[in-house]
Parts: structure tokens; sequence; C-alpha cells
């Protein structure tokens, strides 16, 4: 399956670039995708699936959205 | 854990003998304002506490029978502040037990811890200097008589014994032809410590012509002070705005200020000045220009 | 639109009587039977390495459950919404006097209390970093190994020196901001417990539940999802709970010991451990034509972040974002420093760092005004930003702007029309009036470069009432009562009927933080996307009941009716026994993204914003001059919220906001020598009292509605407490002739101002 990557901020380390597709075996959950990227802190991380909070041991589905972001906050 | 404990005497004797048993390792307690934040702070730690809140002997207000009036030590700044005897003759010590923290502290406080404290900044310790008031102190030997301002000797150090109590002040009546003022210069308008404060109580006939002037500041020496300079300077002269504004800058003769965080010496030492200046002014009783 | 029925009414807060009658549980306020007490051992020193920490005595005391250090933090030793440069419990260094080096679990406060005293901590002092320009020298001692510049920005745009020489006015200053303490009622604090599948809640103070969540996960090395975090109800945040406080120490406590703990700090503690305002240094230079246009503007920003960087970073670069006003201005050269001392820490506060440069910028607008001989609500009208103008920062105004409009009614106000007559009687001779006024914008969301995201969740409940959870804290803005109101309009049920989850990790989905003005744009749409599911949801099952085609239904006044036959009718009750009873549940989610400005400032995150909040206030003050006291007597506030939800709940937050602004321009000042706090409590952290406030605070609310916000809501939890302080210290001009460059402008500073007037 396809999913459609965008990392933000210090997540862009990363990979060269800041937004684009992955190939994914079938039932592959967030954890693989991050295993895939290689990132490192995996508690202190933001992810949205489809605009959803998600944790590391859910399922991806074909063509999902997902951002992967740090944390933050501001004004 | 250390224990605290905690006596409530029903009388001056049975306060005096609690008093003698546990000596300096006991403290008084009265509206605990001043003693509370203390203990918080560690900067005492008694065994016992004396809460002498149902003696008798030291709450009420009194005319005495000489003409003066008697403020029992027990007596709170609110009571002071709206007694109809201190309001009529001595409306100074009204003035500036209004003036001091907040209706609950002002409903706790007493003006006898006030004065025991001996904090340069208590703000009734001014008002009792211009009345020229005394302390009446009870201990062991028995009673004893003390002018207000021999009471006090530094910062929080008085003339009263650790085995003493205040039993109240005595204020002599102003007469109808005095004048007089409280004003306090806080960082806001209530509960606040005085950068500086002024008390003034003169004899005025005729606008602008006073004698028997006295003046007090607070919060600008070790122990609040009779600013004597000015006073001698204002008595017989015939004051108009402007020879008000030059004779008040001589207040800071008698002040010895120190800087802190709520203000630095330079302007402790003006501020008593123009404190003094507003006061006069807006006493009403200076000459028109 | 359709008319609203709970929506921009004054609707009774839903927390109301319970705050009132003294009835809600606020975090300090919870028990559990067995629960330990824990207190943690602060440093001795602002800066100095620790050479031996010994806790055998502490541990021996009788009543004393556990004593933790860092050897017993199971995962990273750090925290900081940023970059977690805050050890949970230093280990070889200090930085601050807050510092945390120890903590104690025991069966009581007083034992935990008497048992710091027994732990042994070597220091060796090292020399205090107190002066934010000296720590940037390359001599200066570093407070952390990686330098003491944590965050640069630089923004040039047009040509500032061409400008400056073609201007008919040039002003140039250097401003001096101070420390505020965001002074919250209720000090940080909190209570947790432990199950024993190592689940573990966490009731405390916050502003942001699933970040908590993932910083005390981090700590303990934990799956955040066995972490539960409470925030709501929070007693006073203000940007002070944004940060981690005490949960992690809560968290490792109920881990070491099993047993439920409670923190709650002193006040004392939370002046000295607690977060601050950013105080600043502000450099700033501004050019203007004959006409008042403002031609250029300059800034070099130094912002004292103390020990550790928390929000530091996105606090400079909001400062600089905002430190042109909300003006146009085509020619800037802008520059901001975050920098490590050894001076507290400072993070998030209400304003974000606007409230610093408003305060001068301000005051320059001022000052050309005066040297133009112009009116000061004219070059303020003159330079304002309308939609579609260009921003200073070289971004667009693609959204709602109000300011205009907060002027127009500024300048209709009793106080502006009249303000010569309350000008010319002051109370006494030697007392001068003055009036002032001054603009600001404050950003909404968390700015460009990270996805802003919100979400909640609308279930019907069994008796035909609606659960709805927003997961941004109750802190006692009133967003619970405005997500309730926009609930039920969206829905088309009573407000009555609205039961409110918040604050909860358990109980809501992660709406983000209840910060950056953004709770109620963010909580409101995401509600409005779920509501939409949740009538999808009913539709067909009302269609069912009614027998009729599911898009024949419509929603109204708490009923479900028949588009087509107007008398079948169903009410939310019918439906939830309908599916009661066949054992079904109605439980819809809504999800939501922020938009974001088109412009993208290369390697800065978190600015520009797209959306701002707009105000203008006004203040009428009496200066003493023989004192330098000065009183605010009156003060208009004119904000523009977008739609105002609850107009009752922006008048609070406006005259709430006046007071914290007012005490930021007078009194308030949390004094740090050599790293020590010299003010360490309320008798000398100077608060206005009710007795200090102006006697009137008038609120005009100016609606400049938001296309993107629900019902056209923005956001106004910070602007109000920005503008007021430079509009009270431009009154002290107008009134007295002396310009403030420095607050808080105390009796003292504003005398001794007089006093050199006259000399010069
Ligand atoms: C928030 C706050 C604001 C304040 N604002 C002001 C202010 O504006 N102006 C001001 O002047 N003060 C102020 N104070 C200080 C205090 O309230 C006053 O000094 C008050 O009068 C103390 O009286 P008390 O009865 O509470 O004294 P306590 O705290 O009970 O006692 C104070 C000290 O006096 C001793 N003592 C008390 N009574 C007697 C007695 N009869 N005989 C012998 N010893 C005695 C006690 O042992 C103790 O050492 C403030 C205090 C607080 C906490």
């Amino acid at each position: 399956m396809k999913v459609n990557v965008c990392l933000f901020g210090p997540m862009r380390k990363y990979r060269d670039k800041d937004k684009f597709q992955l190939e994914l075996e079938e039932g592959a959950t967030l954890a693989r995708l991050l295993d895939h990227l290689k990132i490192e802190d995996r508690i202190y991380i933001v992810i949205l699936i489809n605009g959803r909070r998600a944790y590391e041991d859910e399922p991806l589905s074909d063509d999902a959205e997902v951002l992967i972001m740090a944390p933050t906050g501001g004004g | 854990m250390t224990r605290l404990h905690v006596a409530i005497p029903e009388s001056i004797d049975e306060a005096l003998g609690l008093l003698g048993k546990w000596g300096r390792e006991a403290a008084v307690i009265a509206g605990g304002t001043d003693l509370v934040v203390e203990l918080k702070d560690r900067l005492k730690s008694p065994k016992a506490l004396i809460d002498i809140g149902r003696v008798p002997e030291i709450s009420g207000i009194r005319e005495t029978e000489g003409g003066d009036v008697w403020i029992g030590a027990l007596s709170t700044h609110a009571e002071v502040a709206s007694s109809t005897v201190v309001k009529e003759t001595a409306p100074v010590l009204a003035d500036a037990c209004a003036q001091v923290g907040s209706p609950q502290i002002r409903n706790r406080g007493t003006i006898g811890g006030n004065i025991s404290t001996a904090s340069p900044a208590g703000d009734t310790i001014p008002a009792l200097y211009v009345l020229e008031a005394s302390v009446e102190i009870i201990g062991p030997k028995g009673k004893r008589v003390v002018p207000i301002e021999s009471f006090f000797q530094g910062p929080k150090k008085s003339a009263l014994a650790f085995d003493e109590i205040v039993l109240g002040v005595k204020v002599p009546k102003l007469g109808k032809e005095y004048v007089s003022f409280f004003r306090k210069l806080g960082q806001r308008k209530s509960l606040a410590i005085s950068i500086v404060s002024v008390a003034f109580a003169g004899r005025c006939q005729e606008p602008g012509l006073f004698t028997d002037v006295r003046i007090a500041f607070g919060a600008v020496a070790p122990t609040v002070v009779r600013a004597r300079t000015v006073e001698k300077a204002i008595c017989n002269m015939k004051l108009d705005p402007k020879s008000a504004q030059y004779i008040s800058k001589l207040a800071f003769r008698d002040c010895v200020p120190i800087t802190d965080v709520r203000g630095s010496q330079g302007y402790r030492e003006v501020m008593a000045c123009n404190l003094l200046y507003e006061g006069l002014l807006e006493m009403g009783r200076v000459r028109k220009a | 639109m359709t008319k609203t029925e709970w929506v921009g009414a004054d609707v009774i807060r839903i927390d109301a009587k319970d705050k009132v009658r003294g009835v809600l549980k606020y975090m300090s306020d919870l028990s559990f039977p067995n629960m330990i007490y824990g207190a943690v051992l602060r440093s001795k020193h602002p800066h100095a390495l620790i050479k031996k920490i010994n806790t055998k005595r502490a541990k021996e005391l009788d009543g004393v459950v556990t004593v933790l250090t860092h050897e017993d933090v199971p995962g990273l030793n750090g925290f900081g919404i940023a970059i977690p440069d805050q050890p949970v419990l230093c280990s070889d260094k200090v930085r601050y006097m807050g510092d945390a080096i120890a903590l104690v679990g025991a069966e009581s406060k007083e034992i935990a209390e008497r048992a710091l005293e027994l732990i042994e901590v070597e220091y060796q002092p090292l020399p205090v970093v107190c002066d934010p320009e000296q720590a940037m020298l390359s001599s200066s001692p570093k407070v952390h190994e990686t330098g003491n510049l944590h965050n640069h920005v630089k923004i040039e745009r047009g040509n500032v020196e061409a400008a400056f020489k073609e201007a008919q006015v040039v002003v140039e200053n250097t401003y001096f901001t101070p420390r505020q303490m965001h002074a919250f009622l209720e000090p940080e604090s909190g209570v947790a417990a432990i199950d024993e599948d190592k689940n573990i809640t966490i009731w405390c103070g916050g502003q942001h539940p699933y970040r908590d969540q993932l910083q005390v996960a981090r700590a303990l090395g934990m799956n955040p999802r066995k972490i539960r975090i409470v925030n709501t109800p929070t007693g006073g945040a203000f940007g002070g709970k944004d940060e981690i406080t005490v949960q992690i120490h809560l968290a490792l406590l109920v881990l070491h010991t099993g047993r439920p703990a409670k923190i709650v700090l002193s006040r004392e503690e939370s002046v000295i451990a607690g977060m601050k305002r950013h105080p600043m240094r502000i450099h700033m230079k501004t050019a203007a034509a004959a006409d008042g246009t403002i031609l250029a503007n300059e800034a070099r920003v130094v912002s004292d972040t103390g020990a550790y960087a928390s929000l530091g970073g996105p606090v400079i670069g909001f400062a600089i974002e905002h430190s042109c006003g909300a003006y146009r201005v085509e020619n800037v050269k802008l520059e901001g420093f975050c920098v490590y001392t050894n001076n507290g820490v400072a993070g998030a506060f209400r304003g974000f760092g606007a409230n610093q440069v408003t305060f001068a910028v301000e005051t320059q607008l001022d000052m050309i005004a005066e040297k133009l001989g112009m009116d000061k609500l004219e070059i303020r009208k003159r330079n304002a930003l309308r939609s579609g103008d260009i921003a200073a920062l070289g971004h667009q105004m693609e959204a709602s702007v109000g300011l205009l409009r907060t002027l127009e009614a500024a300048e209709n106000s009793r106080l502006w029309q009249l303000k010569e007559e309350f000008k010319a009687k002051p109370s006494a001779p030697h007392k001068k009036r003055g009036i002032g006024i001054a603009c600001s914008f404050q950003g909404c969301g968390l700015g460009k470069g990270l996805p802003d995201y919100g979400a909640a969740s609308v279930e019907l409940l069994p008796n035909g009432q609606f659960a709805i959870g927003v997961s941004c804290p109750e802190i006692g803005q009133g967003n619970t009562t405005a997500f309730a109101q926009m609930a039920a309009d969206y829905i088309r049920c009573s407000v009555d009927d609205i039961v409110v989850l918040s604050g909860d990790t358990g109980h809501t989905l992660d709406s983000g933080t209840s910060t950056a003005s953004r709770s109620i744009y963010t909580g409101g749409n995401a509600l409005k996307h779920a509501v939409q599911n949740l009538h999808n949801a009913i539709s067909p099952i009302a269609a069912e009941i009614l027998c009729v085609p599911e898009d024949d239904i419509s929603f109204g006044h708490g009923k479900i009716v028949s588009k087509s036959c107007p008398d079948k009718i169903l009410s939310f009750k019918d439906i939830a026994e309908y599916i009661t009873a066949r054992g079904l549940s109605i439980k819809s989610e809504g999800h939501f993204i922020w938009p974001v400005s088109e412009t993208e400032l290369e390697g800065y995150v978190g600015i520009p914003h797209l959306l701002y909040s707009y105000i203008t206030q006004i203040a009428l003050v009496e200066v003493n001059t023989l004192t330098g006291e000065t009183e605010v007597i009156e003060a208009v506030s004119v904000p523009d919220p977008g739609k105002a939800i609850n107009p009752q709940g922006v008048e609070g937050q406006s005259e709430g906001g006046v007071v914290m602004g007012m005490g930021y321009a007078l009194t308030e000042d949390t004094i740090i020598k050599e790293g020590m706090t010299l003010t360490r409590n309320f008798s000398t952290y100077i608060l206005p009292t009710s007795l200090d406030m102006p006697c009137k605070i008038e609120t005009i609310i100016a609606e400049e509605l938001e296309p993107s916000g629900p019902f056209g809501a923005k956001g106004i939890g910070e602007a109000v407490c920005v503008p007021i302080s430079p509009a009270i210290t431009n009154a002290i001009h107008d009134a007295v002739k002396v310009w403030i460059k420095q607050i808080p402008a105390t009796p003292e500073r504003v005398y001794t101002a007089l006093k050199s007037r006259e000399v010069s």
C-alpha cells in the first residue's frame, strides 16, 4: 500500500524531502513507518493519520495522509 | 516532629505565669499577622504560643479619669479606626489604623502587636509619636509606663522584655484647636508596607500659623523618628504653599533611610519631604498664596 | 449563517455555580487514601557543579517513603517543550535557584520538608551569568555547553538606511521590560496514582494534556498510552503551566512507591522555580514621513530566557513578528536574541513576546506623533494594517483585520470624546492627568511551520443530552462554556443539554493547547465537523423512525423534523431511546487543521501567523508630581475577537487583561540579583489589588468576523493584556511630559524621570 508522508519542523532532518510517498506492506503499523524513516525519538512525537492523532501501534491504510512533527507550543 | 504548645490564658496573671514558665521559648500571639509570617519563614521557632486573645485586661478603648484615651493592646486596627473617641480626640491614629494592610488584616491585627513588632514601618507608630502616647507594660515586677519614643530601640528591637506584655497605650487627647494627618506612600493602595509614612499634629489657631508642631516619619530610620528640625521651622511661621514647600525640605534632616526592594535611600529622603508638603497642602490649613 | 440561539449570548458560565460556591475541586484539593506527599530539593546556588549528593540521612528519617535523585529517572532526564534541556533531577550541574536535585516522598508534608534538610549536596559554585548582553560575549561563562545564545532571529526587508535618510522624523530609544509573574491563584500542584498494570494518572494544572503525556512518557521511558493526564480544572495558568511543572515528579513518586502522591508548591517555591515573562532589552529606531506614515523600523531585541529554553525560542520569534505593531511598515531590520542566563526561567506568558515589543513600538509612535504635531489616534489610523496589506515580515494579511474597526470604536468612546474634560479636573493641583492610547495585534494559533490541529467528539447520551469533548483545558478563561454554546448551536439543541468534557487524555481527543488564543477557534471548528458527523449519523435513524427519506430530515430547535411533513417530529431523546433499546450508540469525531500563511520564512518555525486578533486600548491616568504615583482612573478596551461567542466572557477577559497589563506597566517585577530572587512572595512582588484597579473599565467589542472561524470567531485571551501597558505609559507622558522607557513605571521611576526633566 501507499502512504503519503509529510515531515514538519525538526522532523525534516530524517529525509531530504518533507513531502513524499512511501510503499509499505499491507497491514503495516505506524511503528513500521517510523522504523523505515529511522526516526529516533519515538516517544516525543506527534503523528496525525488523516488528521487524527495516532500512536505507534496503530495500523496504516492505503492512501493515508501521515503528518509527523515534534510537539510544540506557541503564541 | 516538633510540637507547638498553645495556651489560651483567661487573665493577665495567667498569661504572665505562662510567660514565666516558658520563658524565652514562648511567643505571645495576638492577631498573629506578624508572628505567623515569622513562624512560616522560620525567623522564630518557639515551643509555645501564648494566645492572649481572651485576656480581658488588655481589650477595650476608653477614656481614663485623667482625661486620656486608653487603648487596650488587643484592639484591632478596625476597632481603633472606627472608634468614636479616637476619631474625635486622636484622629491621626484612626487615620493610620485605617490605612494598615487590608480589611482582613485590620480585622485581625492589633495595635499591641503593631507596637511590639517594633517595625520602623509600623503604621500606628508615627501617629502615636505625634500624640506623645505612652506604652503600658506589665511584667513579673509589675506595671511600668514607657513614653512611646523610648519604647523603640532599633528595627524589631524594643524596651519590652521577653517576660512582659503590653497592656495598652495611653493617648493624651488632642485639643480642638489641633489639626493632624497621617499619610503613607506604599507600592500600591492596599496591602502595602510603607516606603515612607508621616504623621503630623499641630495647634493651628489661624490659617497658616502653627504652634506645638509634632511630626514623625516611618520607614526612614532604624525606628520611627520625630523630625524636630522641621517641627521647629514650622512653628510660628505663617505657612503659605510656597513656604510650606520650602520648609518641608528640611524633613530629611532627621531621616537616615536605607535602600531596599521598596525604594532607594535618595527617593525615601525626598519622599519624606514631599509627603509632609502634600499633607500640609491637603489639610487645607495653609494660607492661600 | 443562520441565526444563533446561544452563540453571541451572555450564557452563564457552566462552572460558575461550583466555583462561586467553593464546591469545585481543583487539583490541589484532591486526595487519596494512603497518599504520600512530595517535596523537591531546590538548588542552593544559581550556578554550580554538583560534586556529590547524599540522601542517606533523609532516607533514614521516620516517615520518609522514598528519596529520589537523577539515578531514579528511568527515561530521559530532561524536559522542555522545544528541547529537553531542563533536568528532571539535576545530576552534575545546577543553572538556577529553582533547579530540582532530589525528590522526597513522605507520610506528611512536614516530614517531607524536614527530609529535604537532611539531604547533603556538595556544590562547586560557578560564576553567575546575570546579564544577557554579557552572556552573549565569548568570554562569558557558559550556562549550557552549547553556548548562551539559544535562538537568533533576523529579518530584513526593504532598505531601512535609505528610509532613515528620507524621513521627516527618526526616533531611537532603548526600552526595558520586567520579569512579570503569572501569579495564578493555584500554585503548581497536582496528585497522581498508579494501578496494578502500572498505568499512571496525573491530575495536575496544565495547558496541554497530550503534550504533558509525551513529556512524562519521555522521562519515564514509557509508552505514552499508559499515562493519563487530567488538566481540567486548572486554577489559573496564563502560560505559566504550559511547560511541565510537577507532572514528572509526581509520576516518579508513584512509579517508585506504588502509592498515590501529591505535590503542592508553596508560593515562594513557585516564585523561584516557576516560569516568568521574558525580560527584554529593546533598542528601536523608527522613521516616519511628514504625514505620519511609518517608513522604517529597526529593532534589536535581547530576551533573557534564564536557565532553560522552554518556549524562549518561539517567544523571541513572536516578539520579532509583532515588533512593528499592527502597522504597515515596508522597510524593516529586526533582530532578536534569546539568551541563557542564571536568572530563573522564562517561558510562555499571555501575550507571548508581544507585550514587550508593543510597549516599545507604541511609545515610538507617540513620540513621532508628538514631533509631527499629529493626533495620537490619527497616526495609528494612518498606519493601521488593512485586509490584503503586507505586514512587517512581508506576509499578506489574508484573514480578517479589525484594527481600524477597533480604532473607530475607541475614537467614539466616551473617554476619548470627552478627553479634555476628563483631563481638566485632577483631584489636586499637584496631580496631573493624561490620556494614552495604544494598539496591538496578536497572532492566533501556533503559526507557520508546524501544523496546528484539533479534534472534538460529540456523543448522544441515553437521556437525549450530548457529551462534547475538547481536550484544551479550562484554565479559567471560560472556553468550556463557549464550547457548549457553539455545540448547542451546531447541534440545534439547548445549551443546558450539553455536558462538556475537557482537558483529559482519557476522555477527550487531542485538541492541542489552551494557549496562543487558539482554543475557541480550534475547538469550535473541530466541533463543527464533529456535529456534521453526528447529524449524518442521526439522520438515517430519524428517517427510519419517521418513515421518510434521509434527505427529508432537518434539525432545528431541539427537534428533528421532516421537511415535507412538518408534523413528523422527533426529539433527540426519542433518538437516544431508540438506539439505546437496540444496544447502539452515536459518538462522532471531528478533526481540524489550521490554515496557515502562504509566506514561509526560511529557517523559522511558528512565524508568521495567518490569523490575528486586534485591539485598541485607552487609559486615563492621574500622576502625583510629588510622589511619582500613577493611578489609572479609567480604561477603555476595544478588542476584535472575531465573533464574541460569549460577550460577557470577552468582557471578563478584557477587564482581567487590563488589570494584568496595568500591573506590568506600573508595579510588577520579579527582581533577581546575582541569580537570587529578591521578591519571593506577594508582599514584595506587587500585584494590583482591587483598590488599585481603575474605577471603570469599559469594554467595547468590535467584531470583525473571520470567515474561517467557528461563527466568525478568532481568539482574545491574550491581546487584552497587551496595549494597555503602553496606553498607560503614554498617558503618563500626556500628563507630565516624561517618556517612560522602562517598566514597571514605579513611583520612584516616574518621580526620578520628572526630576531629570526639571533639570534638563
Ligand atoms: C498582609 C499583611 C499586611 C500588613 N500591612 C501592614 C500595614 O500596612 N501597616 C502595618 O503597620 N503593619 C502591617 N502588617 C503587619 C501587622 O499586621 C501589624 O503589625 C499588626 O498590627 C500586628 O498585630 P498582631 O496582633 O497581628 O500581632 P501578632 O502577630 O500577634 O504579634 C506580633 C508580635 O508582637 C508580639 N505581641 C503581640 N501582642 C503583644 C502584647 N500585647 N504584648 C507583648 N507582645 C505582643 C508577638 O509576640 C509578636 O512578636 C501587615 C501584615 C500582613 C500579614
